[in-house]
């Protein structure tokens, strides 16, 4: 290889490392120097080329990230209008007072409302209030019956406290708003709702003072 | 996103204009993506990915008659996008560089940028090796003219 062939190969090629190439610039420091100014032209050209390219659009490539943002978004749609029509029926939904709804529930469980001198397991009884989050001061009533029942939705503790007059039920609502107190008489039951740390009370009887049991309870309760 | 940088300015040696390419590698990226079952080979991703940004560009250019890109205006327009750093040297080895011909910039760009070797070069254009020596020789060439001419005429 002579000294044009090699500057030939060398323009084209500033970094091979072909034997014939290698071999002529051990022994010519001219074309040696040459490739070293291609090479040095090379870097130049390098950092010329590498311009900034621009950041990364969100419009790019659909990512598994910004698939996941679209399914979230999906949901969060398909959820919002959910919860939206919920509201909106339960809105639209003629609904019975709490009065209305406690008496037809005690009416459905009227066996309960008996006179009796037998009381409740305490375990049962703190079992049914637990699960409202509430706890009775032991031995604050006599508790003859002990239920978590159904009530708008929710279970609520169901109770039977045994007066001198005789039983009075007891609904302990947590989960509706709390109100002003509220007298019931109704389909021959007598009683009050009562406003309670959360939600209220419901006292009903038969012809049988409720006032003790509800001041029992607003104080014996702990919520 | 890998390889968007190289497609990036690869697809910006060739047409000398950042918006062009930006939009460019935006459709490449979104043939590549719906083409995806064609890629073989994870290896081969970045020569793949050239190849369609270089077709979608040719694409851009038939389709309408892009306006001819002004070598100066295309070097300072953008000095911002464009600096690497402030050395007059990069900046002058930039102007020559987009005054070559793109016959003889892109297989520069394919050899110096992303590292193509010559056969590689040979076969992303589809000519002959001998034909790319010809070519890089001559880019070089042209080079290295400018920039002794720049320094002759350097105050």
């Amino acid at each position: 290889m002579n000294c044009e062939e090699l500057r030939t190969t060398v323009g084209a090629e500033p970094n091979t490392t072909r034997p014939d190439v290698l071999e002529h610039i051990a022994g010519c420091a001219a074309c040696a120097r040459y490739r070293q100014d291609l090479q040095a032209m090379d870097r130049l050209i390098y950092r010329a080329l590498a311009v900034d390219a621009p950041a990364e659009k969100n419009a790019s490539l659909p990512t598994q990230k910004q698939t996941m943002v679209r399914v979230w978004r999906v949901a969060a749609s398909v959820l919002i209008t959910v919860l939206v029509g919920a509201i909106a029926l339960w809105l639209l939904t003629p609904r019975e007072s709490v009065a209305a709804e406690a008496i037809a529930h005690v009416q459905h469980e009227e066996f309960s409302l008996v006179r009796t001198s037998e009381t409740v397991d305490e375990q049962q009884l703190e079992k049914v209030l637990a699960a409202a989050r509430l706890r009775l001061k032991p031995g604050a009533a006599r508790v003859s019956y002990a239920q978590s029942c159904p009530f708008r939705g929710q279970r609520v503790p169901h109770l039977v406290v045994q007066t001198e007059q005789g039983p009075v039920t007891a609904l302990v609502v947590t989960h509706v708003p709390t109100q002003r107190r509220e007298h019931i008489d109704e389909d021959g039951f007598q009683g009050d709702i009562i406003p309670a740390p959360r939600g209220v009370i419901v006292v009903l009887g038969k012809n049988v003072p409720v006032d003790a049991v509800a001041n029992t309870l607003l104080s014996a309760l702990e919520y | 996103m890998p390889f968007r940088a190289d497609v990036f300015r690869f697809v910006y040696w060739l047409c000398r204009d950042r918006a062009l390419a930006e939009d460019v590698v935006q459709e490449t990226l979104l043939r590549a993506w719906r083409s995806l079952d064609s890629l073989g080979d994870e290896k081969s991703a970045r020569p793949w990915l050239l190849t369609i940004a270089r077709r979608e560009l040719a694409r851009v250019f038939e389709r309408k008659r892009l306006p001819v890109v002004d070598i100066d205006v295309a070097n300072e327009a953008e000095p911002e996008s464009l600096a690497i750093n402030d050395q007059h040297e990069v900046d002058e080895m930039r102007r020559a560089i987009l005054k070559l011909d793109v016959i003889h910039r892109e297989p520069l760009v394919l050899q110096v940028l992303l590292g193509y070797s010559t056969e590689e070069i040979a076969r992303h254009l589809d000519i002959s090796v001998a034909a790319v020596l010809t070519r890089l020789f001559r880019a070089r060439q042209v080079l290295r003219q400018q920039l002794l001419g720049a320094e002759g005429s350097r105050p």
